[in-house]
């Protein structure tokens, strides 16, 4: 299996929200961004985000924003998602019949939303279903349901990219991004002419922090973060940035193929016994569904100029591994 | 390489198991009926699963026992599969062997509404005290809650995934799991979905859409439909290699011969208007088959104003007027992401019993629908190639094409 590695202009078509103080920064080229600033201060400030505190809204330049009506119905993941097809798009746009896969993670309306659905469907101190019909579902704005649907953020990546291809939406934990990434692979043999495969979620929703506070140690946790990137593959392209050779499941004993570049995507208690070149969690923080595809445009992007990365990721639920591998081509 | 299904499993509002679906099916019953739940929304019904589990998230329920009941149907004298460990409260760990995989769509998180009572400080809600709580609050249930319940139940422990294709997500399922052992990524696969969003927030978020039926009838393709009439369950199924199936003496099911998958990309509430994509997923299953030789449509047929006619017109392009046409859900409901798999399951009725499912709610087709061979009532004819539609909210059209050979 390989094929081509195809984004328009230089950059990596991603991006990613640090999330720490103030609205969120956006890097269209995350990879550039990341190098420039002081990533470990970067990580000091995510993670002393309290809980209990609302996320900074993502701060996205104009022309990659989800604006009106459509941004009541957009998750926080589906705008990054939404943004990073659009930077993905803006030097020449999808083939119509492209397939579109995508890792997903937990979603959740926001919290001015729940507040008001919780504080009117309360009588005596507790959630009454009475309440709740009369006053909590009233106040409740219809258009926010879309943002409870996890696909969403595949399907408004869709109507971004105007693409009627094959499209899957995987809940990620991480190995579900690199399922996907096959699945991709899969979809091109089969005849799509090309592919956009990524991931795009948020570790900043309150009650994912809570869940993701009990489920893991700190030293497991790392800073939670959020961010969306997609690959575009083709069996042929133009100016190819990449050829993917391997993407599949793997033994976390498995022998680490002795390529140029090894990046892990792993909290930092279950990194392998050989030393990672990358350890991509500590640069972008933990983003979920989207961890495994910012490390794969963080390969692509630490590679000079030729050479062959191998990316593992660890998988939060199963701890099971997966393994990419790409070669960079210019 | 020919894939094909082996074992099924299901829980659908007739209650569990296949052989209650069948019995449903067949004496075209109504499953849909009115509980404490609907009522307090001022929703006229529901079709819940009778003596549905009491717990916080139905769907592992739900889930376990379609598995279960999959395992059990898919177990030969010389499988690997253990049928007594598989049958039982508590399967054994020889039920999946470790180059097996499990996929489950499950829909969205279940939202814990009573849940945040003590989180409550007064103006909203206070997340710290959640952080610390002991026992620790479920405020939802995590989308992959059925894929977890699942993997321990069986003592699985080789891959295991959870897909979010809304109410596409069940076919999907099963042509991802059909891909997997063509591609020899997996040796078997246990898929297919479990779903409930009979709950406060979920049935009331539909309500608010406007997408329930007003009158608590669900009528798909009649001149009175107003609405879908909210479902709930499962359906699990095993598929391999027909030669593993033939080693190991499995009785096969259907084959898996063809699949489409494809996306409107239109509008986040609305179907394409001439189900031009759905038309095309259908085409892509059929793609190694004429259109003329499919029997039997189960259509996703959800008894709202859009989508049936947009599905109607695309069955006509792809499939013709021939085939015989239904959908279940005016019996069982739209179980959401467990529609698609459940209606799998009636398919496979359809081939090994030559049960055609009558459309409940169906009395007089709505003169948008156009010419379609529609069937009111269940029939009983032999039947070689069956289709199933199942579109998502946001567009996700897909469709399997299975038959009783290649």
């Amino acid at each position: 299996m390989t094929f081509i590695v195809s984004a328009s202009g230089v950059s990596v078509p991603a991006i990613f929200c640090d999330g720490s103080a103030g609205p969120a920064r956006v890097a269209a080229d995350p990879v550039d961004h990341i190098l420039r600033d002081n990533t470990v201060a970067l990580g000091r400030l995510a993670r002393a985000l309290p809980i209990a505190r609302d996320p900074a809204p993502i701060d996205l330049p104009e022309d990659l924003r989800v604006d009106g009506r459509g941004a009541k119905a957009v998750s926080r993941a589906a705008a990054l998602s939404v943004a990073a097809i659009r930077l993905m798009l803006q030097a020449e746009p999808a083939d119509p019949s492209a397939a579109l896969f995508v890792g997903v993670g937990a979603s959740g309306v926001e919290r001015a939303e729940l507040d008001r659905v919780v504080g009117s469907s309360r009588v005596d101190g507790a959630f009454s279903l009475p309440a709740f019909r009369r006053r909590g579902l009233r106040s409740f704005n219809p258009l926010r349901t879309f943002q409870s649907l996890p696909s969403f953020t595949l399907c408004h990546a869709a109507i971004e990219a105007s693409v009627h291809g094959p499209g899957e939406a995987t809940f990620s934990r991480g190995l579900g991004t690199v399922m996907a990434l096959a699945d991709a692979c899969d979809a091109l043999e089969d005849g799509a002419p090309e592919a956009f495969i990524g991931g795009a979620d948020t570790g900043h929703h309150p009650i994912t922090r809570i869940e993701r506070t009990r489920e893991a140690s700190v030293a497991d946790l790392g800073w939670l973060s959020e961010g969306a990137a997609f690959l575009r593959l083709r069996s042929v392209a133009e100016r190819p940035i990449g050829r993917l050779l391997e993407a599949r499941l793997c033994d976390g004993s498995e022998p680490v193929p002795p390529d140029d570049l090894f990046v892990v995507d792993a909290p930092r208690s279950t990194l392998p016994p050989r030393v990672a070149d990358v350890d991509a969690q500590a640069v972008f923080g933990a983003t979920l569904a989207a961890s495994p595809a910012l490390a794969w445009c963080l390969a692509l992007a630490r590679l000079d100029v030729s050479g062959v990365a191998t990316i593992r990721t660890r998988d939060a639920a199963s701890g099971a591994w997966g393994h990419v591998r790409i070669e960079r081509l210019r | 390489m020919n894939v094909v299904v082996t074992g099924v499993g299901v829980v659908s509002a007739f209650g569990s198991g296949l052989a209650v679906l069948e019995d449903g099916l067949r004496a075209h019953r109504v499953a849909t009926r009115s509980g404490p739940l609907n009522e307090a929304l001022g929703v006229p019904c529901v079709a819940e699963v009778p003596d549905g589990s009491p717990g916080p998230d139905r769907r592992i329920d739900f889930a376990l026992s379609a598995a279960r009941e999959c395992l059990a149907s898919a177990s030969s004298p010389d499988s690997m599969l253990d049928a007594d460990a598989t049958s039982g409260s508590a399967p054994g760990p020889t039920a999946l062997a470790a180059h097996d995989a499990i996929l489950i769509a499950c829909g969205v998180e279940r939202a814990m509404l009573p849940a945040f009572d003590p989180l409550w400080d007064g103006t909203g809600v206070d997340f710290e005290r959640a952080a610390g709580a002991t026992p620790p609050l479920l405020l939802r249930g995590s989308v992959d809650a059925p894929v977890r319940a699942v993997c321990e139940a069986l003592g699985h422990e080789g891959p295991a995934f959870a897909s979010s294709n809304a109410c596409a997500g069940g076919v999907i399922a099963l042509l991802r799991a059909a891909r997997w052992v063509r591609s020899g990524r997996a040796e078997r696969v246990l898929c297919g979905a479990a779903d409930s969003m009979i709950d406060p927030m979920g049935l009331g978020g539909m309500l608010r859409l406007g997408t329930l039926s007003a009158s608590g009838v669900c009528r798909p393709f009649d001149a009175r439909r107003d609405g879908l009439v909210m479902g709930e369950g499962a359906a699990m199924f095993l598929v391999e290699s027909e030669r593993s199936a033939r080693a190991r003496g499995a009785t096969v099911w259907a084959h898996v011969l063809g699949g489409g998958v494809t996306q409107d990309a239109y509008r986040p509430s609305a179907p394409h208007p001439e189900g031009r994509y759905a038309e095309a997923a259908m085409r892509v299953a059929l793609r190694d088959h004429d259109g003329s030789s499919v029997d039997y449509v189960n259509a996703h047929g959800t008894g709202t104003p859009l989508n049936d006619v947009a599905e109607a017109t695309a069955i006509r392009r792809a499939v013709g007027e021939a085939a015989l046409v239904s959908s279940i859900k005016g019996a069982i409901g739209h179980a959401m992401a467990a529609s698609g798999a459940i209606e799998i399951a009636a398919c496979l009725l359809a081939l090994r019993e030559g049960l055609v499912p009558g459309t409940a709610g169906l009395e007089t087709v709505d003169h948008e629908i156009g010419p379609l061979n529609l069937v009111q009532a269940p029939q009983e004819t032999p039947l070689r190639r069956v289709l199933c539609n199942a579109f998502g909210f946001g567009g996700q059209n897909a469709s399997v094409l299975l038959g009783t050979s290649r």
